[in-house]
């Protein structure tokens, strides 16, 4: 037959010998436990609290913004026309660029006697200016018209 | 075995179960709460860098002098209008030839969903005549562009388009921000300095000096 009795004694003797430290043990960590339940609770309240005050600002914002959506109009209409004039303005003109090739052509005695999609003719009776002109540029065709009168064809962009 | 001898383990028991239980609920299990508590945080950062905007965009629109900004658009109008102006255009080819000594001939106007293109025949004798024309026309406001021009024998035939854009509703949220658009504005109007406006009869039709080309149709 076994005895019990002896081993519950050593049981009871091992349950009193620890209950001092566990005992402890259980109020640091009940300690611990509620004051990180206490502190959440007090967290999710005060971040709750925020969101409602934010989106109440925020709702009576649009609000106020909406009164204002006219003069929002007007703001954003300026912005848009200033961009689409700026490009209009930053379009390419062909003006000072024929003024440029009408300038080098009556330097060198040549006349501007034709201007299609980019080139420009002249005409001159100078074969070395109708090749200053041409130079460091396309030369589309070089054409004798008459006796002592050439015609040519350059591109000017 | 007596309960009142292990009745002590009753509370560190329970603390456990608590614990455990808890735990799982709080950071582990499925609902996750400190996660939700952690979004809940950057949900409300979110919220008040928005209310931040609002409040600068508010400020921002109740410092805008409404009519000093209709002046703006009406002069950046001058420009690019909003509708089309055949109307102008006639009477800027017919200014710059009066100007520049050509004689425009024929022209045709087609009206197109953004721009107008106008076929323009131009007796011009020579190409000073010609070039003084299309720097003249590249020079108004509404503002002409040159799209093509093909030049011989004293004659030119010249494509112009009169640019335009009607206005757009910009269909901006609250929480989109305002555009700084000051110093573009004063740039853009600076830059328009160097481009005449056609002179307006009281009659609102563009001037016609007729020297030159009197009946534009």
């Amino acid at each position: 037959m076994i005895n019990l009795l002896v081993r519950d004694k050593g049981l009871v003797e091992i349950g009193q010998k620890y209950k001092g430290r566990v005992m402890a043990v259980t109020v640091v960590v009940a300690i611990v436990y509620l004051l990180a339940v206490a502190t959440s609770a007090g967290w999710w309240l005060w971040v709750t609290g925020r969101n409602a005050a934010a989106i109440k600002e925020r709702d009576s914002l649009i609000q106020q913004l909406g009164r204002l959506a006219a003069t929002e109009a007007v703001v954003r209409q300026v912005a848009a026309r200033a961009e689409i004039v700026e490009a209009a303005l930053a379009n390419p003109k062909l003006g000072p660029t024929m003024v440029q090739a009408q300038t080098a052509a009556q330097s060198g005695g040549l006349e501007v006697v034709g201007w299609k999609d980019g080139a420009v003719t002249v005409r001159g009776t100078d074969l070395t200016a109708l090749e200053n002109f041409g130079q460091n540029r396309e030369v589309k065709s070089v054409k004798k018209i008459s006796a002592g009168m050439w015609e040519q064809e350059v591109v000017w962009k | 075995m007596e309960i009142k001898t292990w009745g002590w383990l009753i509370f560190p028991v329970l603390v456990g179960i608590m614990v455990i239980f808890s735990f799982g609920r709080l950071v582990a299990g499925p609902d996750q709460i400190w996660r939700k508590l952690w979004l809940n945080e950057g949900k409300v950062k979110a919220a008040e860098v928005e209310v931040a905007k609002l409040k600068n965009k508010l400020d921002r629109l109740k410092q805008v002098d409404v009519v000093g900004q209709q002046k703006l658009l009406a002069e950046l109008g001058k420009a690019v209008p909003n509708q089309m102006q055949p109307m102008l255009l006639i009477g800027e080819m017919n200014q710059a030839a009066s100007e520049s000594g050509v004689v425009i001939e024929k022209y045709s106007i087609d009206n197109g969903e953004k721009q107008q293109d106008s076929k323009i025949s131009i007796a011009t004798g020579n190409a000073d005549k010609l070039i003084v024309w299309v720097n003249d026309m590249e020079r108004w406001l509404p503002m002409a562009r040159i799209v093509n021009i093909s030049y011989g024998e004293g004659r030119a035939e010249v494509i112009v388009e009169q640019v335009w854009k009607e206005f757009v509703v910009s269909g901006a949220k609250p929480e989109d921000e305002l555009p700084e658009t000051r110093e573009k504005v004063r740039a853009v109007i600076d830059q328009m300095a160097g481009y005449r406006e056609l002179t307006v009869r009281a009659t609102g039709l563009p001037t016609d000096d007729g020297a030159v080309n009197p009946n534009p149709f």
